[in-house]
């Protein structure tokens, strides 16, 4: 009995100390890891956007942009589980674009789009891939500008799925589930810009 | 239907838990020696893995993400697995003895085999529901005891073919991976 | 003194993992793609193995018979899950590089195997050499596997120099998941011949 009880005791006094140690610790890193989330992945593909529209950033801007779009980026509560976070790129001095990210299911998992529109039009002027887990050498082309371009030029009536699947998007050959996922998250976040719009352009403005 | 079908050739042939993902080496090259062992092996990895998969997707859906501690996952996970493995020992032994004695001594094995771990955390790193759990964890199970009894197959031969005296063990059985690996690449221009 | 000596550089040759003790093979075939990677992951398993051996070893009076594995693994466990906040945190582009492979150093068979074979039985200090000179072991084949495939399979060597390309045309095939396989399988043979000439 005695035995039973030193074995009960000494097990979850081990885990008691490691949950309390390890609790710790993420409050100690938990801000900064966040943060690297949002400069690692997500703001490359942000200032993808925006070279699209404001024009090619040399190398020794970028840094100072990629710091004030870090800086203006929003959250607004727009009926999801959490706040939408979105990237406000402004174009003289004045917000022009906003992006947001959707994902679509890819063909190692979810590969996630931040997709770019026009606050005024609504219009799609570009994307950028941010997450993925596609096969190397075949769904990871995606992330090629031969692919992502054709995005920034979409006309306003264009439906974006692959061309298989009957919209104005050509695939890649070999990577169709990859580029298929890229045009579903693209299109979701355009359906949801567009119910959105009126409130994003005011959390904008404020 | 067919994004469920896609998961399963995905997870079988074109990323391979095994060959591609080096999930689960070890045993890979531990217990592919003959036939029957191996047969054994991938039997008693697709029975845990199936379990531990639904088993920890419970866990981090209503336990870790609902009290904000994701951040332990790999420990809670760990845990999860080490305890079903004993209590699959256990029960196996009292309730079905037949399959204890052929599954019996693999189980221990398995809470270190990293395909188990692997599985369970990529099933929560990709979000899926618990249907896509279950078949995914499956497939990758199934992927795995295809490519360790192919394995087996061409490892049985060494015994009768002259190798390099350097090569010999471990060495040969590498390199004979290696191309199976080559073999299964093929697969990745299918879809 | 010579004991705790000896029972750090067996690590370094002697039983040098993944060579001859071929255990943890996972992470080895995995993440050598760089010389980057395969140091990265030899370090975090590293700092995992020897806080795992010598707090294994501080306690092993404590730690009732029965249960040691599970306390093992909680041990072994707690390090881990430090490292993935440590490099999530601060070391950000390895974290995303090794990905899965970091959690995995739980299921680490050298680790475990550590505790099972040695810290359970030696004393802190021991324990400590053991760990570190089998960490730095399994961290010295995982650099080096890391240069052969990034110079012969990407042809150049990031760490050390930048963006200087060796090879025009490298060889694609040992970046890929096959070519660790055979990379490491050849290594192998290459460790068996050269012990054999050196012992």
């Amino acid at each position: 009995m005695a035995s039973y009880l030193r074995m009960i005791i000494v097990l979850s006094l081990i885990t008691l100390i490691s949950g309390f140690a390890l609790g710790a610790l993420n409050e100690m890193t938990y801000e900064q890891a966040e943060s690297n989330v949002l400069r690692f992945k997500k703001l490359p593909a942000v200032s993808t956007i925006f070279e699209t529209v404001v024009g090619p950033l040399a190398p020794d801007q970028r840094a100072a942009v990629e710091q004030s779009l870090l800086a203006e980026r929003i959250t607004v509560d727009l009926g999801e589980k959490e706040p939408t976070l979105l990237f406000v790129i402004k174009k003289d001095g004045k917000p022009h674009t906003v992006t947001l990210e959707k994902f679509g299911q890819g063909f190692g998992g979810d590969l996630g789009v931040m997709s770019g529109y026009q606050l005024e039009t609504g219009k799609l002027v570009g994307i950028g891939i941010t997450t993925m887990s596609e096969t190397p050498g075949v769904g990871t082309r995606v992330t090629e500008s031969i692919f992502t371009e054709q995005f920034n030029s979409l006309s306003d009536d264009a439906v974006i799925k692959v061309k298989k699947d009957g919209g104005d998007i050509d695939a890649l050959a070999g990577a169709t589930i990859s580029c298929r996922a890229v045009a579903t998250a693209v299109e979701q976040a355009k359906v949801f810009f567009r119910t959105h719009q009126d409130k994003i352009k005011q959390a904008t403005s404020k | 239907m067919d994004h469920y079908f896609e998961l399963i050739i995905a997870a079988i042939f074109i990323n391979n838990i095994l060959l591609a993902k080096f999930l689960g080496c070890c045993p890979f090259l531990g217990v592919s020696k003959k036939m029957d062992t191996a047969v054994g092996m991938s039997a008693a990895v697709v029975f845990v893995l199936t379990l531990a998969g639904v088993i920890t997707w419970v866990v981090s859906r209503y336990v870790l993400v609902p009290y904000n501690i994701s951040y332990i996952r790999t420990l809670a996970f760990i845990l999860v697995i080490a305890t079903l493995v004993q209590f699959v020992e256990l029960f196996l032994r009292k309730s079905i003895p037949v399959l204890y004695k052929s599954l019996g001594i693999f189980l221990p094995l398995i809470t270190t085999n990293c395909a188990v771990l692997g599985t369970a955390i990529i099933n929560i790193q990709e979000d899926y529901s618990l249907l896509e759990t279950i078949v995914f964890s499956v497939a990758s199970a199934v992927g795995f005891g295809l490519a360790l009894v192919l394995f087996a197959g061409i490892r049985e031969r060494f015994e009768i073919t002259r190798i390099p005296k350097a090569l010999e063990g471990t060495g040969i059985g590498l390199v004979t991976a290696g191309l199976m690996a080559l073999s299964f690449f093929a697969f990745k221009g299918m879809v | 003194m010579s004991t705790i000596v000896s029972e750090f550089t067996k690590g370094l040759w002697k039983e040098i993992p993944p060579f001859r003790l071929v255990l943890g093979l996972c992470p080895v075939l995995a993440v050598t793609t760089t010389m980057e990677n395969g140091l990265g992951m030899g370090l975090s398993a590293t700092f995992v193995l020897v806080c795992s051996n010598v707090l294994i070893s501080a306690l092993r009076k404590v730690i009732p018979d029965e249960v040691r594995v599970a306390c093992y693994i909680v041990v072994i466990a707690t390090f881990v899950v430090c490292v993935e906040m440590i490099t999530k945190a601060y070391f950000f582009q390895l974290s995303e590089s090794l990905g899965l492979f970091i959690p995995l150093i739980v299921v680490n068979c050298i680790i475990l195997g550590r505790a099972e074979a040695f810290a359970r039985k030696n004393g802190v200090v021991k324990s400590l050499a053991d760990g570190l000179g089998m960490g730095l072991g399994f961290t010295l084949s995982l650099t080096v596997i890391g240069i052969v495939r990034e110079v012969f399979g990407a042809g150049k060597l990031d760490l050390l120099f930048g963006d200087t390309v060796f090879i025009a045309e490298p060889f694609d095939f040992l970046q890929q998941a096959p070519g660790a396989f055979v990379v490491l399988g050849l290594m192998l043979a290459g460790m068996n011949i050269l012990g054999r000439i050196i012992d």
